[in-house]
């Protein structure tokens, strides 16, 4: 059962793709901002880790950033998700070596997809 | 009447300048006189005259040599100069005139000649003024429209990164409160603690969360500018992208009494695009052939390996459009008939947001319908979209054997 990591400061949000996860069939983590979700990046050492780009205490970018910056966690796929619907975003997370990027409200199927191939990728590594 | 025109003699005998300057004072002229050259340059370099009568031949600086320093000073570049030279000298009077003399009058003096041809050109030189004045007002009305427009490029240029900034935090504020709807509605739909009734109720909510974040996203992508549109391109596999939008739209179709079909041959190339703007479009035109259909009508999907690119074909059976219609409906905002938009749920944003994203990949949007019979409209995308390793894979099929 692959271990997934959210990092997602809305709590509404949290609880439904949460539930929606482990629904699927994922262990799911939770952390509700960016130092949280490397320190729980750390410690549980997720198969994955969906993050939120829009979060309170420092952005998803720098998390994301730093978790690619680390020996530790650079490794772990991530997909960020943004309720930008704007194309920019994409790019900034392949530019900083992200598994995948989706936009919300999620399209669960698609996003399910998404992390599956990553998952895939990331074992075949 | 104005001031008098103020006429510079310049002779250099006195009884010349005198004959003449006493019979122009008459005529209702100012005069003045330089007894040579350098007395002319002199006082004309410390005040304005409206013509200077020359003498051709006097000793010191000659006619021709005043002449050219004349023409040469801006402030005297365009002052009339009428020589005075001897009857004879056919010669001098080609001469001066290359040099920039406006005309000639001949010794000895014929007063009524001088007098017709100094008022000539003091009328040409008025009316030279008036239209040189004309021209500075104007040469200055197109500065201050040019300054103006300028302004108003700026103020549209910060108008639109002000619009860009804005679409973007609405981008953000609409769709938030829309995961707790999707999200939510999608839980309690599948959830088997739910009874039936209620199961049915969220999945009625989902697909109308769904359907908003559609229309939010259609009025974003008409609303934003070319520079926005270009998404990151990436390789989309054609028959799932035309599998997915089909799917999601047989419900819809099931509704309303229609088949829904789609063709996808194996030999399609994948595409670099921007696959959620594409899957947008490609929704666009299967609801709006969904949309404007009648039941027991017919919309088919097909992906075709053209010439032209890669060609994204929706065909219905529907009401057809008016051509004269076309041009409007691709435009946004802008539908032909208002009534047909109100007798019909959605935006009305289908074929521009359609057209938006074709045209941002470098590709266009195709379209021929007949009222009453149908619509077929295609997203043409274009070769240098297409993948290569698949464009081989693509090319003609190996001929069976019979």
């Amino acid at each position: 059962m692959p271990k997934i990591l959210l990092v997602e400061d809305n709590e509404l949000n949290r609880d439904m793709l949460g539930r929606r996860l482990r629904r699927a069939g994922y262990n799911v983590v939770f952390a509700v901002d960016g130092p949280a979700g490397i320190a729980e990046a750390e410690r549980q050492m997720p198969d994955l880790i969906l993050m939120d780009v829009m979060l309170g205490a420092m952005d998803g970018w720098e998390a994301t950033r730093r978790l690619k910056a680390s020996p530790d966690t650079s490794a772990i796929p991530i997909i960020t998700l943004t309720a930008h619907a704007f194309a920019t975003d994409r790019e900034k997370s392949a530019a900083l070596g992200c598994a995948d990027f989706d936009t919300k409200p999620v399209d669960f199927a698609r996003l399910e997809g998404k992390i599956r191939a990553a998952l895939r990728k990331a074992a075949a590594a | 009447m104005n001031d008098p025109a103020h006429l510079l003699i310049v002779d250099d005998l006195e009884d010349n300048r005198q004959v003449l300057g006493r019979r122009l004072a008459r005529a209702g002229f100012a005069i003045s006189e330089a007894i040579d050259g350098e007395a002319a340059l002199a006082m004309t370099a410390g005040q304005s005259f409206d013509l200077v009568l020359l003498d051709w031949m006097m000793p010191g600086l000659a006619g021709i040599e005043v002449l050219a320093r004349l023409r040469a000073a801006p402030a005297t570049a365009r002052l009339p100069v009428i020589i005075v030279t001897a009857r004879a000298a056919s010669r001098d009077v080609v001469e001066a005139l290359d040099a920039g003399a406006d005309d000639y009058v001949t010794k000895p003096i014929d007063f009524p000649v001088v007098l017709a041809r100094v008022r000539t050109q003091l009328a040409r030189k008025r009316a030279e003024d008036a239209l040189h004045a004309l021209n500075a007002e104007l040469e200055q009305r197109v500065a201050a429209r040019t300054e103006g427009l300028r302004q108003a490029l700026a103020a549209a240029e910060s108008a639109s990164r002000a619009r860009s900034a804005f679409l973007s935090a609405a981008s953000h504020e609409l769709r938030t409160p829309l995961n707790a709807v999707i999200g939510f509605s999608e839980l309690i739909g599948t959830d088997d603690g739910a009874s039936p009734t209620h199961r049915q109720y969220a999945r009625d909510i989902h697909a109308s969360g769904l359907r908003l974040l559609e229309m939010v996203d259609d009025i974003l992508t008409v609303s934003r500018s070319e520079a926005q549109m270009t998404g990151a391109a990436v390789p989309v596999d054609v028959c799932t992208l035309v599998r997915r939008c089909a799917d999601m739209m047989a419900r819809a179709a099931k509704e309303r009494q229609l088949s829904l079909e789609w063709t996808t041959p194996e030999t399609i190339p994948a595409v670099l695009a921007d696959e959620p703007a594409l899957a947008q479009a490609l929704r666009a035109l299967l609801s709006n052939a969904l949309k404007f259909n009648r039941p027991g009508g017919r919309v088919s999907v097909e992906a075709r390996h053209e010439a032209a690119g890669l060609c994204l074909e929706v065909a219905d059976t529907g009401v057809g459009m008016a051509s004269e219609a076309i041009p409007n409906l691709l435009r946004p905002f802008a539908q032909v008939d208002q009534s047909l938009a109100r007798s019909h749920e959605g935006l009305g944003l289908g074929l521009s947001v359609a057209r938006l994203i074709a045209e941002a990949h470098g590709g266009q949007l195709k379209l021929a319908s007949e009222l009453g019979v149908g619509t077929r409209v295609a997203i043409v995308l274009p070769p240098e979209r297409l993948l290569p390793r698949d464009v081989a894979i693509a090319s003609e099929p190996a001929a069976i054997p019979a």
